[in-house]
């Protein structure tokens, strides 16, 4: 009797440890419901169950680092390569790799030595009023500086971290000089101190209150596929450009969103099952439709808009970079007054 | 020698919850200790601008950052401190003094917009006033010049946000001084008005100086709930101590002086809490007749029935009825596919959650407060301040401050650390309980101050002990406070953020992270509208279900 009550014991105790090894938690910024569909259908297709918290992207990682070794996160997903490679700088990521993600991920969307991948990509560009401002009026980020913007640009707070990449993308192309001026100028044309999002700075722009805003492009989709009558309106009175495309420029300023293995993570191999899944083209030919970002191969864009905005250059510099400099430019946002 | 010995629980329970509560302080005092980083030194010096050939504007001197936060902060309080008096006090003074039909039903109806949280009636507002917004903005250009419209656009955000904190907050002070007002003597009142005052007069001479306490600790909330706001601050674009305790955080990496930055806030709240003790001196403001007898109110004109209406109708509106039918205007625009099957579900665990943390804080502010009343010595007091002040610490900090408490029990008690904060929510109840035991506290004190001392002391020498009196003498007294704070406390856990979000457990959805989600994270507006909707319902309901046990209980 009592040896069958052991083995039972013994048998339940080996079902909950396999159990238990059947899941994979992830700490995420990222708050779409379409990612949750997403887990969901991973889920259905390993038999992996999905955990998530999710908080804005520093709380995470210091929450992470105070759990140190006792940390149940697997998965560290931000929806920015800065908060990525602040993670790594704080040391709670390990570099994670496997012969799918290599193949999946181009190169330049993923870390040199392996600490995180990227699955979806934005850019940031300008929008314009369509009906005051001709086409190729507008040509790079540079162009915002010149005189005759004066009164006529807006943007989000230099707080925003999307603002904060691009600036910092800026010093390590140009160096913190130019990226004051920069930021000094435009702030000078701005037509009202920065306010609410991305989404806002169109709506203003569509009223006539400044002709131009920087915004990503995937609010640019949020706005034209939105419930609300209003917002489809605004977007139908704007047009994109992509800057600084010219054969001597950049190219346009992208940013990831992406994914990091974490340095304690109790389920490793089921993390990186996680980021192939993301990664994978079945996963990748979602992103446009649901959250108008870019999968990680562009030109695979399926949705309507992104396919009519036509490909563009990219700029080149690597992400991790972008990281990098991610201090300076908060500090030169702040200098140059950018509230 | 014996009575001290019978005050010992009591006071050790009060030391026990000021070690739990003070915890984040001690945190908070050994970072400020830490030298400088590199931020502070550069937010509180002036920006100097460098000679530019490109910049046209001519050189200047700004004010440092740190000075535009302090300005931004001391705006905010300034305004909501005036709009919560005005509107609370008027609306507390208006339903209780007069006796007219349906008096009730306004009363609900002040209370409402509570149940909306601050960034959601925000972003609301945004949405209904941006079209004349723009066209202001547009006619002052065009009129004057872009910079006055600059400057305009300045000064609508400021009186906007003044506007729509003070609508959000000012039943905080509404439900204070109704509950002062209502238990005010009758006695008192009468011999005004028969020496010959008139209704104004007694108002402003008797009723309000009586009722200073209650007002006091209704706008201390409104005001730590301002200086803390995020979420409207940063729709609004309003720079404030609390938005730069995140820059500092956030586009800095430096949590030192994020929390050197909220160091000056509490300082300033602290400073403030010590200051209006010291102008109330040693009065006390209890009634001298049994507070059973409450005001019931006079039958007045037609048409000053007319003017009450007409005034808590245009605040129900402002506050509550606008921003709600835009809310279900958007809600309805994504309605048709969405499934609310899940919404059930978050429903439950989000009203389950609230509950269990309300009753906890309603236990420890019990004890708090009764030990400060049989022990009214200085040092309790102090003990009892401190352990208020978890609510002048921006949620987010004092989220990361308890992240590091979380870490170093999970170095030294892994098991315990599971438990609270993984297997179970117990670790966020703890945290909620922290964050708000002086929502809970200022009624229930309130209510322990409006009690006359003689009744203690006849239960006393009729032989009953501390516990006996508290049980059978006060808390059948005090049930009217406890509904209040149960209210509050409830409907304000309900639409908490930050710390949801820092500490709670894996899968922990709660109404209030879905609508944050949807609306910050991802800005769908239509989507989010559902969730917020549903958590203003939840909160309403909440808020009725407690106001008919109020009603059901009067005698």
């Amino acid at each position: 009797m009592r040896t069958i009550l052991n083995k039972t014991a013994a048998i339940l105790l080996l079902s909950l440890t396999a159990l238990s090894a059947k899941e994979v938690t992830i700490y995420s910024y990222r708050h779409y419901e379409a990612d949750k569909k997403l887990y969901k259908q991973f889920t259905a297709e390993t038999g992996i169950k999905v955990n998530t918290v999710k908080a804005k992207a520093d709380a995470l990682i210091t929450r992470i680092k105070e759990e140190a070794d006792k940390c149940p996160a697997d998965l560290f997903i931000a929806a920015d390569v800065g908060r990525l490679v602040k993670a790594q700088e704080e040391g709670i990521l390990q570099p994670a790799t496997s012969e799918l993600l290599q193949k999946q991920v181009p190169k330049a969307l993923r870390d040199s030595n392996n600490f995180w991948t990227g699955f979806t990509v934005r850019a940031r560009i300008i929008a314009y009023a369509k009906d005051r401002v001709k086409k190729g009026e507008i040509n790079s980020y540079q162009d915002l500086m010149l005189p005759k913007w004066k009164g006529r640009v807006i943007a989000r707070s230099s707080s925003n971290i999307y603002n904060q990449s691009l600036l910092s993308a800026y010093i390590a192309n140009h160096g913190e000089k130019k990226a004051f001026l920069w930021a000094r100028a435009v702030k000078n044309n701005m037509a009202r101190e920065p306010e609410g999002s991305d989404r806002d700075q169109m709506r203003a722009v569509a009223a006539g209150i400044a002709d131009a805003c920087i915004v990503n492009t995937y609010y640019v989709g949020l706005l034209t596929n939105s419930k609300n009558e209003k917002d489809r309106q605004v977007a139908e009175k704007l047009a994109i450009c992509f800057p600084n495309q010219a054969e001597n420029q950049t190219g346009t300023h992208i940013n990831i969103s992406g994914g990091a293995v974490c340095k304690h993570a109790p389920n490793k191999a089921n993390a990186i099952k996680l980021l192939e899944f993301l990664t994978s083209s079945k996963a990748q030919s979602t992103f446009s439709e649901t959250t108008s970002e870019y999968p990680l191969i562009r030109e695979n864009a399926t949705s309507k808009l992104l396919k009519s905005w036509g490909p563009f250059k990219a700029d080149p510099i690597p992400l991790d970079t972008i990281g990098k400099h991610r201090k300076a430019a908060a500090k030169t946002f702040l200098k140059a007054g950018w509230k | 020698m014996l009575n001290k010995l019978r005050s010992l629980p009591w006071l050790l329970s009060t030391l026990l919850i000021a070690a739990i509560a003070a915890s984040p302080l001690y945190f908070i005092l050994t970072e400020v200790q830490k030298p400088t980083q590199e931020m502070w030194e550069f937010i509180s010096e002036e920006i100097e601008i460098p000679a530019d050939p490109a910049d046209t504007s001519p050189p200047e001197n700004e004010p440092s950052p740190l000075q535009n936060y302090i300005s931004g902060s001391l705006i905010m309080l300034a305004g909501v401190t005036t709009l919560t008096l005005i509107i609370g006090i008027s609306t507390a003074w208006l339903t209780t003094t007069f006796r007219f039909p349906g008096r009730t039903t306004l009363t609900i109806l002040l209370c409402l917009p509570m149940a909306i949280p601050t960034y959601v009636m925000a972003v609301m507002y945004n949405e209904l006033l941006e079209p004349h917004k723009f066209s202001l903005f547009l006619w002052i250009r065009d009129t004057y010049s872009p910079a006055a419209a600059a400057q305009c656009s300045i000064y609508w955000k400021f009186t906007l946000a003044i506007l729509i904190l003070s609508l959000s907050f000012y039943p905080y002070v509404f439900l204070a001084a109704r509950m002062a007002f209502k238990k005010q003597s009758q006695a008192y009142i009468e011999s005004s008005r028969i020496l010959g005052r008139s209704i104004t007069s007694t108002f402003i001479r008797i009723s309000l100086p009586l009722a200073r306490p209650s007002i006091i600790a209704g706008l201390t909330l409104a005001l730590l709930e301002t200086i803390n706001e995020f979420g409207a601050m940063k729709i609004l674009g309003i720079e404030t101590l609390t938005t730069g305790i995140f820059s500092a955080w956030l586009d800095f990496d430096e949590l030192n002086s994020a929390v050197r930055i909220s160091a000056i806030m509490m300082l300033i709240i602290f400073t403030l809490l010590i200051l209006e003790r010291l102008l109330r001196g040693n009065k006390k403001f209890h009634t001298h007749r049994s507070a059973a007898s409450e005001n019931p109110g006079i039958t007045t004109s037609k048409s000053n029935i007319t003017i009450i209406y007409t005034t808590t109708l245009a605040i129900t509106t402002l506050a509550f009825i606008l921003p709600i039918y835009k809310l279900i205007q958007q809600a309805s625009l994504a309605l048709p596919d969405q499934n609310l099957q899940p919404y059930l579900d978050l429903i439950l665990s989000s009203s389950w959650l609230a509950i269990r943390a309300s009753i906890l804080i309603i236990i420890a502010a019990t004890l708090l407060a009764y030990t400060a009343r049989i022990t009214p010595k200085w040092w309790i007091l102090l003990t009892t301040k401190i352990s208020l002040l978890g609510y002048a610490i921006p949620g987010a900090i004092l989220g990361v401050v308890l992240l590091s408490v979380k870490g170093t029990l999970h170095q030294s008690a892994d098991s315990t650390a599971q438990w609270l904060f993984h297997t179970t929510v117990t670790g966020l109840i703890i945290a909620y309980a922290i964050r708000f035991l002086t929502v809970g506290f200022n009624p229930i004190e309130a209510g322990f101050k409006k009690i006359n001392h003689n009744l203690d002391e006849a239960s006393t020498s009729l032989g009953r002990n501390k516990l006996t009196t508290l049980l059978k003498i006060h808390l059948p007294l005090l049930r009217h406070s406890f509904l209040a704070a149960a209210i509050i406390l409830f409907v304000d856990i309900l639409k908490e953020l930050p710390l949801t979000l820092i500490l709670g457990p894996s899968n922990n959805d709660t109404l209030a992270t879905k609508t944050y989600g949807l609306f910050a994270a991802e800005e769908r507006i239509p989507e989010g509208s559902i969730p917020a909707l549903i958590l203003v319902a939840t909160s309403l309901l909440g808020l009725l279900i407690l106001s008919t046990i109020l009603k059901d209980k009067q005698p």
